[in-house]
């Protein structure tokens, strides 16, 4: 009797899970789709640039999903691009942590990949370890050092979109009086305070920064709080780069009808009138160069490279309708500056109107 | 209702018949039982791969081809199962004495801090004593770990199982304030704790792969933990406990000490299965140092019937499946999502059919197998 309740309890327990689970499998199938892992392309897919006869295999990494709506995301879309440009074998493992990193880096060198990329900053020593046992393996970092001639690094300026939005809130300000929330005191986040001030000085010798920060990547309603306060002390143009806190920001810009800047990603659906513009970060750009850099031979391996305005990878999103012809101009005329290299990395230990 | 009835009376012979095998046969149907949940728990995983378009087969087959089918992945599959083993034996002990300890996760994490300030700051140790020294300090802080909840219990009677899974949300939070404060060493931009020195590192022992000397422990100590609980009067003490409190008490055992003896074993295992962890093979602590081998250890010890050899064999098991996820993802496509979704029914049916083996022994034998 009762051996018979527990198997009726387990038949049930089977149904349920056979039941359940095909409903929450939707959701993986649109990647699945797209993964291209081990299949063959087909001959008339191979643009002319590709070697038919020896497919290049790419291998990355991702510590969050690819359905992670920013850096993962990014790095997939590029991925993906790349492996349809290029004709390339792809494979990835999302969710990778940092205690099982140095294994699936292990085990893509080991299964023969040209390349194992691993697109996110904290995976930067692993990698160099790693790369350490295969030297015949390359081997690439969204992050800041290369230790081995089979490494390469990829890092972001951090600072020259942040410059180029400092123009552009330099010369829309009329209080002269520019707000901006960032996470931290760090250097990287003294930099981009230094360079969005260099930025505003460069036309509006009177412009001012209120600098502000949220302690956290996360926070929303501390990011809505700063901003609130910023404007209540004369700020009239607002700009978040505090991870989602930045969304705090541009509500609070929006309750007092002031301007805001954006930044890491275009800002301007969330308040169309007053999102000014936003400095991007176009994280995929890492893998790109790369991949294309592997495949030109243009790439030097053992080397960090710190891209920004130049390659492509910081820019400014399109200006609303807000910003006048003339200022658009004045921008563009201080990123031909910044690409001619004209612009001096800014100093990253304190405030620069504090320094002069 | 009356086909029930139907089925019941039709089946009662082969019923007896099939009781009668079991009886004669407990270990083998036990072990049957076990491999056909694994095998039932795959086939709907395979089930739901094909829903996605992917080659239910191929996909499956890379958990032997990623965990046995090539060297890298053997040594793999090898260093998961340390902190797996040690956890279970941790729960095994615990479980023998009497109390639920939840609580590896923390203890794990808490031995992995004990032995970084040891093996990270401590200089110009001979590599033995080193490692020695960083292991004995995993013990440690994971034994005082358990013996938080241990105190609460014996001075205050509160509930064990609570508290140790209070333990690990501090435990958790310790190593992040710890990793963002104190143990940040200054030059480093990441949000992880020094590394380790080279004289604390564990020796590889399989190379090309990332098999340390902690895997040759981790049998010597699981020799050693059954060699105590089943050897030692100290042990036969701790499982009378466990069998039967009131039993013990009256037959004149030292209920008090007896339970810190066992605390202090319970998380002093986990806690060397998270310093071995970090001497072996992360050389650093990190956010997500523990990868739930603390929660994962239960399963391993109810799958391996608290047996030592059931207990290796189901470790071994869930190293393979971890090991394999991975590979199924690189190789297969198999989506992150998903994978979750296979290795969390491998569980539900591992542990369901813990509990159908249970009540079939109790059914045949008349007691616990």
């Amino acid at each position: 009797m009762k051996k018979l309740s527990v198997l009726l309890v387990i038949a049930v327990l089977v149904g349920m899970l056979a039941a359940c689970a095909p409903a929450a499998t939707p959701e993986p199938e649109e990647p699945t789709e797209a993964v291209p892992t081990q299949v063959a392309a087909e001959p008339t897919a191979v643009p002319p640039t590709a070697e038919p006869e020896k497919q290049m295999r790419v291998a990355v990494i991702f510590n969050t999903t690819i359905k992670d709506g920013g850096y993962a995301q990014d790095g997939y879309n590029a991925l993906m691009a790349l492996k349809d440009k290029y004709n390339l074998d792809v494979s990835y493992q999302e969710s990778v942590n940092d205690a099982t990193v140095k294994d699936v880096l292990r085990s893509y060198a080991a299964e023969g990949y040209d390349l194992v990329y691993a697109h996110e900053l904290y995976f930067t020593d692993a990698v160099n370890e790693v790369a350490a046992e295969f030297p015949d393996v390359k081997f690439g970092v969204s992050g800041y050092k290369a230790d081995y001639p089979n490494v390469v690094a990829l890092d972001s300026t951090n600072w020259q979109g942040a410059y180029l939005a400092g123009v552009v809130a330099g010369l829309m300000t009329k209080t002269n009086k520019v707000a901006m929330v960032t996470v931290s005191q760090s250097p990287t986040a003294y930099r981009m305070v230094n360079a969005m001030y260099s930025g505003a000085q460069l036309y509006n010798p009177d412009a001012e920064i209120i600098h502000l920060f949220t302690g956290s990547f996360d926070d929303v309603v501390k990011g809505k709080e700063m901003a609130t306060a910023a404007i209540a002390g004369g700020a009239d143009i607002v700009y978040g780069n505090c991870g989602m806190g930045t969304a705090g920001v541009i509500e609070a810009a929006k309750d007092a009808g002031v301007y805001a800047i954006g930044s890491v990603v275009d800002r301007n659906p969330l308040a169309p009138e007053l999102v000014l513009t936003s400095n991007i970060l176009d994280n995929g750009r890492y893998l790109t160069l790369a991949v294309e850099g592997l495949i030109n031979g243009d790439l030097e391996w053992g080397k960090t490279y710190v891209l920004g305005v130049k390659e492509g990878v910081e820019y400014l999103a399109p200006f609303n309708a807000a910003v006048p012809q003339d200022v658009i101009d004045k921008v563009e005329l201080a990123t031909q500056d910044m690409i001619d290299g004209k612009v001096e990395t800014p100093a990253n230990e304190n405030y620069l109107w504090l320094l002069e | 209702m009356s086909e029930l009835t139907n089925i019941k009376q039709t089946s009662s012979t082969f019923k007896e018949t099939m009781l009668r095998f079991a009886k004669n046969n407990m270990g083998f149907v036990s072990v049957f039982i076990s491999v056909m949940a694994i095998l039932f728990a795959l086939l709907i995983g395979a089930l739901l791969i094909s829903l996605v378009g992917i080659d239910p087969w191929e996909a499956i087959s890379y958990l032997w081809k990623g965990s046995f089918g090539n060297r890298y992945g053997f040594g793999e599959t090898l260093t998961r199962f340390v902190p797996l083993l040690f956890s279970s034996l941790s729960f095994t002990v615990a479980h023998k004495s009497g109390f639920f300890n939840v609580g590896a996760e923390g203890q794990i994490l808490a031995g992995a801090i004990g032995a970084v300030l040891v093996a990270a700051y401590v200089e110009g140790l001979p590599p033995v004593l080193h490692v020695t020294l960083a292991i004995l300090a995993g013990v440690l802080f994971g034994a005082i770990w358990a013996g938080i909840a241990g105190v609460l219990k014996i001075l205050l009677g509160s509930n064990e199982l609570i508290n140790t899974m209070m333990l690990n949300y501090v435990a958790v939070l310790l190593v992040e304030y710890l990793i963002h404060g104190p143990l940040k060493p200054a030059d480093s931009y990441l949000y992880v704790s020094a590394t380790i020195l080279p004289s604390a590192k564990l020796p590889i022992i399989l190379s090309k792969t990332p098999l340390h000397l902690g895997f040759v422990i981790s049998l010597v100590v699981t020799v050693g933990v059954f060699y105590l609980l089943y050897r030692t009067p100290v042990g036969y003490q701790m499982r009378m406990v466990g069998a039967n409190l009131k039993a013990a008490s009256y037959a004149g055992v030292n209920i008090v000490g007896v339970t810190i003896v066992a605390l202090v074993t319970t998380g002093g295992l986990a806690g060397m299965g998270g310093a071995i962890e970090l001497l072996g093979t992360q050389y650093k602590v990190s956010n997500g140092f523990s990868l739930g081998y603390g929660y994962d250890g239960i399963g391993v010890a109810v799958m391996g019937r608290y047996h030592p050899v059931g207990i290796v064999l189901s470790t071994l098991l869930f190293s393979v499946i971890r090991v394999g996820m991975g590979a199924m993802q690189r190789g297969a496509g198999v989506p992150f999502p998903l994978l979750n979704v296979i290795q969390g029914l491998i569980i539900i049916f591992v542990i369901a059919s813990g509990y159908l083996t249970n009540k079939l022994s109790e059914t045949v034998i008349g007691g616990r197998a």
